[in-house]
């Protein structure tokens, strides 16, 4: 019966310790899938920004041979 | 014609242009492959030479389908655990609140960034922490592609592994709930065991994803046309090999090109199969 329901048997403290491990194991996961995001647009702004401005958009882009 | 025999008509035409647009497909692959394949035989799959010297032309695939399903296979690898546990926050632990909502829209934007824009920050990012890590000599390489590679998956398993959680009957957990289960006793009792398969579709998806995947991989794998010596060596798959020789190919190596993506569709095709096949069993 106990090997059956393994939710009934064991002690609380132990599980209950278990349970709360397992909850920050999950928010570290995520954590981590989402700090990419961050780094990516973050790198895109800081290396992308200072190109943007007017003549960006309304210029012709030429190769260094030709500017 | 009645509305419902228009209609009818309609979708019968739609669902056969499908059939016969991916017949079409089929069909100008293998017509364009057929010469590769004659001229080589079953070694073009077995052999790993890729010499395009005219007089002494030799392709082989082997290189490249290792490269494939080692840079897949890696990014599964990498990407389950963050794709299970981001699911379980979204669908689970934080399901219906406002941090959940945060999350889900973060990772639906990981799937809305274009894969150069991957290979991008893998290259200028990833590729200098890489050879900081004294790892590797210039950055670029299996592993490094397959990081980026499982990045990009995630969102893919993430959403449809969260949509299948969150479809578990609450009657279900309550019950178990009510024996005395803590939550993860809950997961792992009642929630995986019912959305098993669903979690398992979703992860073949995102395979079936990472085997097809292009630009970033091509930017990072280090384009070596050989059979990878280890996690930290570069090597190429199939996608990057066509994307990177297609402008300049013709005749044979055209033919071994058009080969090599023959292949590759029967890969994913074999792995939707035996997806389904996986489905079916724990279903």
């Amino acid at each position: 019966m106990t090997e059956m329901y393994p939710v009934l048997t064991d002690n609380i403290s132990r599980r209950n310790r278990t349970n709360i491990r397992f909850r920050y194991l999950v928010i570290a996961g995520s954590v981590i899938t989402v700090i990419p995001i961050f780094l990516i647009v973050g790198n895109l702004a800081v290396k992308g920004f200072r190109q943007i401005n007017l003549a960006f958009f309304t210029s012709r882009l030429l190769t260094p041979s030709r500017q | 014609m009645s509305g419902d025999r228009v209609t009818k008509v309609l979708l019968f035409i739609s669902s056969l242009t499908i059939l016969l647009l991916s017949a079409g497909i089929v069909i100008s692959l293998f017509g364009g492959a057929l010469p590769a394949f004659r001229e080589f035989g079953f070694r073009f799959i077995t052999s790993s030479a890729w010499n395009p010297t005219a007089g002494s032309e030799e392709y082989g695939a082997m290189s490249f389908i290792a490269g494939t399903v080692i840079t897949s296979i890696l990014a599964l690898i990498i990407c389950i655990p963050m794709a299970f546990s981001t699911s379980l926050f979204i669908a689970e632990y934080y399901n219906g609140t406002r941090t959940s909502g945060i999350l889900r829209s973060l990772v639906d934007l990981l799937a809305g960034i274009p894969s150069i824009v991957y290979g991008f920050w893998g290259f200028y990012a990833l590729r200098p922490l890489m050879v900081a890590t004294g790892l590797t000599d210039q950055g670029f390489g299996v592993f490094t592609a397959s990081l980026v590679l499982a990045i990009m998956i995630v969102p893919y398993a993430t959403s449809l592994s969260a949509e299948i959680i969150s479809m578990v009957p609450a009657e279900l957990k309550e019950a178990a709930y009510s024996l005395g289960a803590t939550r993860r006793e809950v997961i792992f009792s009642v929630v995986i065991p019912s959305a098993r398969s669903g979690i398992i579709a979703s992860f073949i998806l995102a395979l079936g994803r990472a085997l097809g995947e292009t630009m970033a991989v091509t930017m990072l794998i280090g384009n070596a046309n050989v059979i990878p010596k280890g996690l930290f060596a570069p090597g190429n798959t199939m996608a990057s090999v066509i994307a990177n020789q297609f402008g300049e190919a013709s005749g044979l190596k055209m033919s071994a090109l058009i080969a090599i993506g023959l292949l590759l569709f029967l890969i994913t095709a074999l792995v939707n199969y035996l997806g389904k096949l996986i489905i079916k069993r724990f279903a």
